[in-house]
């Protein structure tokens, strides 16, 4: 009785704790998100202590003392890559995209250029190729995504304190790439003086020296990232193209399927073709073309593709045989990649 | 009109008397001063922490600032009852347990100096209704009193670090 009494003590108690911890938390979580870039540049903060007493048992006036200051800009930013992963290309496709944000954690509104460097994987890959034509854009805001037509500006124009926007990457890959090349590109945005609307503004230093009571001072309060140092005004972050072409194995086996099962004058042989594609992307418009063997003829009526008979007449189904090209098996298989089935193509031919 | 006149007056002759004491014969003195502590490596390499005015150094949202009152008794007979108070400024928040002076009973309020208590003792009221206990966040002045009389010459200080928003 004594014990069940304590325990259900005990457990009340945990739960008042369980609530307070939330609640604190919560309350934390809330006066951060208020102001994560904080006091704007410029504020004057200012302490006035007020002191009472008495003098011979009479109190006497308050005397007041004050002090004050004010709080300087803090240029803070983050750039942040929107993919934790390749942004997987094609060989020779343009204007491959590379998507970041760039996010003001200061205290005032800066303009900040923009550059994109070459530089090393940061997904743990070998970088072997420089991607082309790079550029850099801003995010208009009309259109989620990269537009060529509408998001045009290549610097981050009049970002508020805790504001962000999103920032592509914009590059070519080489036609002569094959699959599993990596070109990895760093965005570094570099904090520029705000103010001034349309046009990118000043370059922005660290105040130097001693500080100027009646200035507000700039202090460099950035983390150090693939391209750039800590606390130089500037933030970047990587990422990666990797070219994800895909590649097509195709295998083909022979079997006798006539009486005897020896391959001699009058019998029939089956081939049997398997097309598989592997890696990422997808292989366009495969088509099998397999010469019938010297010294044989191709048996009427016997073209499969997936076990389902195809016509031997250049039609509408997938293959054909002696049509597309005299003394061939043709079968068209399409757009393929590694999530389709294989593809099996049989057909037979005796020995003449 | 007449009775505007005569309070007045009224006021007028008890404001004199002490503000003439406090000039004449002194009272005590007060001074305010906000720093920060910078750490800089000497010829030695090694760290020294060393305090420099607010207003002299380079302060951004997240630095901590340490709020220091000196009072000294200028006067020639024992200033009794001596309390300091100082709100705590707009874009700062207290850290906790900072607060220090000694000899001193270090109360804390949490409604703008309307009531006073020690830190365990002091509750905020949520938006809902709910009371809890207040954190250093809610603190909206501190108070300091001092216990004895302060004699003629002696001083103290008291102070405070709070955080930039």
């Amino acid at each position: 009785m004594g014990s069940a009494r304590a325990t259900e003590m005990k457990r009340t108690v945990r739960y008042i704790l369980a609530a307070f911890l939330a609640l604190a938390v919560l309350v934390t979580l809330m006066e951060r998100s208020a102001s994560a870039a904080g006091t704007p540049a410029g504020v004057t903060i200012s302490s006035p202590a007020i002191a009472t007493f008495d003098y011979g048992g009479i109190p006497q006036p308050p005397i007041t003392a004050s002090t004050s200051f004010v709080v300087d800009r803090k240029i803070n930013l983050v750039v942040t890559p929107a993919n934790g992963v390749y942004v997987g290309v094609n060989p020779g496709s343009a204007s491959q995209v590379l998507t970041f944000t760039v996010m003001n954690t200061g205290n005032s509104a800066q303009d900040f250029s923009l550059a994109a460097v070459h530089g090393a994987d940061p997904f743990g890959g070998i970088d072997n190729f420089n991607a082309a034509n790079v550029r850099v854009f801003v995010e208009s805001g009309a259109t989620p995504g990269y537009q060529t037509a509408e998001d045009t500006g290549t610097y981050v124009d009049e970002l508020a304190a805790d504001s962000l926007r999103t920032v592509y990457i914009v590059a070519d890959i080489p036609g002569a790439q094959i699959s599993g090349d990596i070109s990895a590109l760093s965005l570094v945005a570099t904090a520029r003086s705000g103010g001034a609307a349309g046009i990118l503004g000043g370059a922005v230093a660290e105040t130097v020296g001693p500080n100027d009571p009646a200035a507000v001072d700039t202090v460099f309060a950035d983390a150090a990232g693939p391209a750039d140092g800590v606390r130089d005004g500037a933030h970047s972050a990587a990422s990666a193209y990797r070219v994800a072409s895909a590649a097509l194995s195709l295998v083909k086996s022979a079997a006798v399927t006539s009486a005897g099962g020896q391959p001699v004058t009058g019998a029939t042989i089956r081939y049997t073709i398997t097309a598989t594609v592997t890696g990422a992307g997808t292989a366009a418009g495969v088509v099998v073309s397999d010469p019938i063997p010297p010294n044989t003829t191709a048996v009427a009526g016997t073209l499969r593709l997936n076990n389902g008979l195809l016509t031997d007449a250049a039609d509408a189904d997938a293959g054909d045989v002696n049509a597309t090209t005299a003394g061939t098996v043709t079968v068209k298989l399409g757009d393929l990649n590694n999530a389709s089935p294989v593809q099996t193509i049989t057909f037979e031919v005796k020995i003449n | 009109m007449m009775m505007t006149r005569t309070v007045m007056s009224m006021v007028l002759v008890l404001l004199l008397p002490m503000t003439a004491a406090a000039q004449k014969k002194g009272s005590i003195e007060l001074r305010s001063v906000s720093e920060v502590e910078v750490t800089t490596t000497n010829a030695k390499g090694e760290k020294e922490v060393k305090r420099v005015e607010a207003a002299a150094a380079k302060v951004i949202p997240g630095d901590v600032v340490i709020f220091t009152t000196q009072y000294v008794n200028i006067d020639t007979k024992p200033a009794e009852h001596i309390v300091i108070t100082n709100p705590v400024p707009e874009h700062v928040v207290y850290v906790e347990n900072s607060a220090e002076g000694q000899g001193m009973k270090i109360e804390f309020s949490v409604d703008q100096g309307k009531r006073y208590a020690a830190p365990d003792k002091l509750t905020k009221t949520d938006a809902k209704g709910v009371s809890r206990r207040a954190s250093a966040g809610d603190y909206t002045h501190i108070r300091w009193t001092l216990g004895k009389p302060l004699a003629p010459g002696d001083k103290g200080s008291v102070s405070f670090r709070a955080r930039v928003k």
